[in-house]
């Protein structure tokens, strides 16, 4: 913590009202903790850093410095343990003619140590997940590797603190980067307090709230994450053990591995042109050996092993979103050049002519059209194949040869299992009404 | 003086990829260095994406307690979200913590490792690197009634890396292996395969959307291998009377799955012809709103296509005849696929010196506007 500084200033109070006699002063306390939480969906981190500092009895004057940090100077914050009776923070003052600093009269009814806490907010540290998905051989199962990547550049070297990450979209009216380079301080303070409030509520409730987790299941890998939490609408994960985190540095720490996912591959048609996209398919759920927390959204780095079991090659990188749980989870892997689609209109005609009675022209017509599918799977296995039909608004299916689900009010989607090499053709009439 | 013996150096050409290991203390201060491993052997698999692996086996000496493994390179293209280190032997003494990438720095990695006891440990370092790429060039021979040909398929795999690859198994998701050395920015060719008498159709297609006026001639050959075509530049020859290879055209192909098809389109033909014309176009059954305008009308229409074939030999031609919208009752003597609502495909033999005269009637139906041809 080279760059906060916390002075602390007995205050002998002589006089009422008088200018304060200062006598100089107490060394600078050691940190007891630092705390981190991290927003990954906004640049915004929540300090929190214990001190033991001996106070006078009487009103003592406690003074917050800061350089070369992106603190936001309205969030800070000095908070007494509740364990501490007798202990007062009266008011704070940012002193005139010293810049990023912050004082405290604190008033004790005794001398002697007390647990003191100052929290702030600060930008420049953000967190993103990155996975490593290894498929097996068959392409049936894979392992999962979640990382979770801490990048500091805040400026400050964060030394054996405590890291919890939160997972979810938080609303900022000003960003925590801005509020550091000093503008537009006075009229957000209180807007800052508020949210200040709200979230130190929000963490005081899920230290409350915490559940077991399925944490057995990751020991075997010794997982850095700690814990999970679910923390009102958000997903807190606890960092196991104390890290220290250099200004400019990045952190790399495993969150989970979980080994035999199930997958399915599934072949799609419809939404990357005339190509036919390949996918790996999962849900965030029990069944397929997750589903104990959100996934955050991140990258997605897949390889693929050989008959002995070693990675043979990289398959590709694709991103996925935040998957809640019980979600499905596509892993895009690109074309398929084995499995092609061939779409084309066979016919398109005009029907329901309707004129107007007054002037005979012609008001509205239906047009019914008849579109065909030559599907090929060349694979020597067999593929699931999904075809996306957008329709557009006001449509009415004629006929068709397979099933189809109505996916909303514009598309429809097909499901089709295809033999390993075989050749099939599907075929639909709909008629488009009033166009 | 001694005359300078050449000096036996290996150039490096500035480029770096090293493993080493450090220890704990000494990260923050200066950085020393314990063992600098050696590549012990090198594998590079390249799929059909152009997307190269390479995994490198190394063994890294580790100290009982914390030890640090540091993974940098310069001078080369690797995916920093790509590298992976893997214990290969000896896992269940070593835990790895969490990794590190020091400040600035987009090319290096920092693994913490705790040992339980000082040993060798021999790990696969793998990475997915850029310039390193495969090139499929093939060379048909078709013979001389142009029914089969013969298809060779040469892959030119290329370095261009600042890194050099010493005895490298080198795998192509085709599934070729082969060992070979690479020098930075060199290229090695090697022949996957030479296919015999392959059946192949040559034909001529007459289709204004896609080659105007000309007719353009195309083989056609079944990929009867298990495995796929990789995607690359196809050359057709053919031997000349003299015995002499006489260059046709080349073309492009995608990748050919096993039991796909190969359709080459090597130019246009001189001998050839098919001319184009619409005989009749008439609107019919017009309906008029109160002002006398037209609201909508149906039409009769005939189009006429005439194949003429200059050449000594039979000739296989198609002609698409391509519609507007909104047509039926479509009538012709000669047999026709429907391609699509908008085109109708004709397949003809013509043979030498003869002319075929495709006639094609059609009726518009509920048209607004313009016609069917």
């Amino acid at each position: 913590m080279k760059n906060v500084m916390i002075t602390l200033i007995i205050l002998l109070i002589l006089l009422p009202k008088s200018l304060p006699a200062q006598v100089q002063m107490v060394t600078r306390p050691d940190s007891e903790g630092v705390e981190l939480t991290i927003y990954n969906s906004r640049d915004l981190t929540l300090v929190k850093e214990q001190r033991n500092i001996t106070l006078k009895s009487g009103l003592n004057l406690l003074q917050f410095s800061w350089v070369d940090t992106l603190i936001d100077p309205t969030s800070i914050h000095l908070d007494v343990a509740d364990t501490d009776i007798g202990v007062e923070v009266q008011s704070a003052i940012y002193p005139p003619k010293l810049s990023n600093t912050i004082q405290w009269y604190v008033k004790s009814e005794n001398a002697g140590e007390k647990k003191l806490e100052v929290s702030y907010f600060t930008s420049g540290l953000t967190w993103s997940a990155n996975y490593i998905a290894i498929m097996d051989k068959s392409e049936e199962k894979m392992s999962l590797e979640a990382l979770v990547n801490i990048s500091n550049n805040s400026g400050e070297d964060y030394e054996n603190a405590h890291t919890r990450l939160i997972v979810g979209e938080i609303q900022l009216v000003e960003e925590v980067r801005t509020l550091a380079a000093g503008r537009a301080v006075e009229k957000s303070a209180k807007k800052a307090e508020d949210r200040e409030t709200e979230l130190r509520r929000r963490a005081r409730g899920a230290a409350v709230a915490t559940t077991d987790t399925a944490f057995d299941l990751y020991a075997a890998k010794a997982p850095a994450v700690a814990e999970t939490q679910t923390l009102s609408e958000y997903y807190m994960y606890v960092l196991e053990g104390r890290d220290t985190i250099k200004h400019e540095w990045q952190k790399r720490k495993l969150s989970f591995v979980i080994e035999d996912i199930p997958v399915k591959t599934v072949h799609r048609f419809g939404e990357h042109g005339q190509r036919v996209a390949r996918f790996y398919q999962f849900k965030n759920d029990e069944e397929h050996n997750l589903g104990t927390e959100p996934m955050p959204e991140g990258n997605v780095v897949v390889f693929i092993k050989d008959e002995n079991n070693t990675i043979s090659s990289y398959v590709g990188q694709t991103w996925i979103e935040f998957t809640p749980t019980g979600k499905e989870v596509k892993l895009y892997l690109g074309p398929d050049p084995e499995v092609k689609v061939e779409k084309k209109q066979m016919s398109n005609r005009r029907v329901n002519l309707l004129f107007d009675e007054k002037n005979r022209s012609l008001v509205k017509f239906d047009t019914e059209r008849e579109f065909t599918f030559e599907i090929e799977n060349f694979k020597t296995e067999s593929v699931n194949l999904e075809i996306k039909e957008n329709l557009g608004r006001d449509w009415q299916i004629l006929s068709s040869t397979h099933d189809y689900e109505k996916k909303d009010a514009n598309s429809i989607e097909f499901k089709l299992e295809l033999d390993a090499d075989s050749k099939e053709t599907l075929k639909y009439q709909v008629r488009f009404m009033g166009r | 003086m001694k005359p300078t013996q050449k000096a036996k150096t290996r150039n490096f050409l500035g480029i770096a990829i090293i493993l080493i290991l450090l220890t704990t203390a000494t990260i923050n201060a200066r950085i020393e260095l314990v063992t600098v491993p050696e590549r012990e052997s090198i594998s590079i698999s390249i799929d059909r994406n152009n997307s190269a692996l390479v995994q490198e086996l190394r063994t890294v000496t580790v100290k009982e307690g914390e030890n640090v493994a540091q993974f940098d390179w310069s001078n080369i293209d690797i995916d920093m979200n790509t590298v992976q280190l893997q214990v290969l032997e000896g896992e269940d003494s070593v835990t790895f913590g969490s990794m590190s990438i020091p400040p600035g720095s987009k090319n290096a990695l920092m693994w913490d490792i705790q040992s339980q006891k000082s040993m060798e440990l021999p790990v696969r370092v793998s990475y997915k690197v850029n310039g390193i790429y495969w090139n499929c060039n093939y060379t048909a021979l078709v013979n001389d009634d142009e029914t089969s040909l013969s298809l060779q398929a040469d892959v030119t795999v290329s370095n261009q890396t600042q890194d050099q690859y010493e005895n490298a198994n080198i795998n192509l998701e085709v599934g070729e292996t082969f060992q070979q050395s690479l020098e930075s920015n060199e290229s090695k060719k090697i022949t996957l395969f030479n296919m015999p008498q392959i059946p192949v159709q040559k034909t001529y297609t007459s289709d204004p959307d896609k080659f105007g006026k000309n007719v353009a001639i195309h083989y056609k050959f079944k990929n009867t291998r298990k495995e796929m075509l990789l995607a690359g530049k196809i050359r057709i020859y053919k031997k000349d009377k003299s015995g002499s290879r006489a260059f046709l055209g080349e073309d492009r192909i995608e990748f050919i799955p096993a039991g796909g098809e190969v359709d080459l389109y090597t130019g246009s033909a001189r001998d050839v012809e098919v001319e184009r014309a619409v005989i009749e176009q008439r609107q019919v059954n017009i309906r008029r709103d109160v002002r006398g305008n037209i609201s909508v009308y149906d039409t009769d229409e005939s189009y006429k296509a005439t194949i003429k074939n200059h050449k000594n030999d039979s000739a296989k031609v198609i002609v698409r005849i391509h519609l507007n919208d909104f047509w039926e009752n479509p009538e012709s003597k000669h047999e026709y696929k429907k391609e699509n609502v908008n085109i109708l495909e004709f397949n003809v033999q013509v043979e030498p010196g003869e002319e075929e005269v495709i006639n094609l009637d059609i009726s518009g139906k509920n048209l607004t506007q313009g016609f069917i041809f």
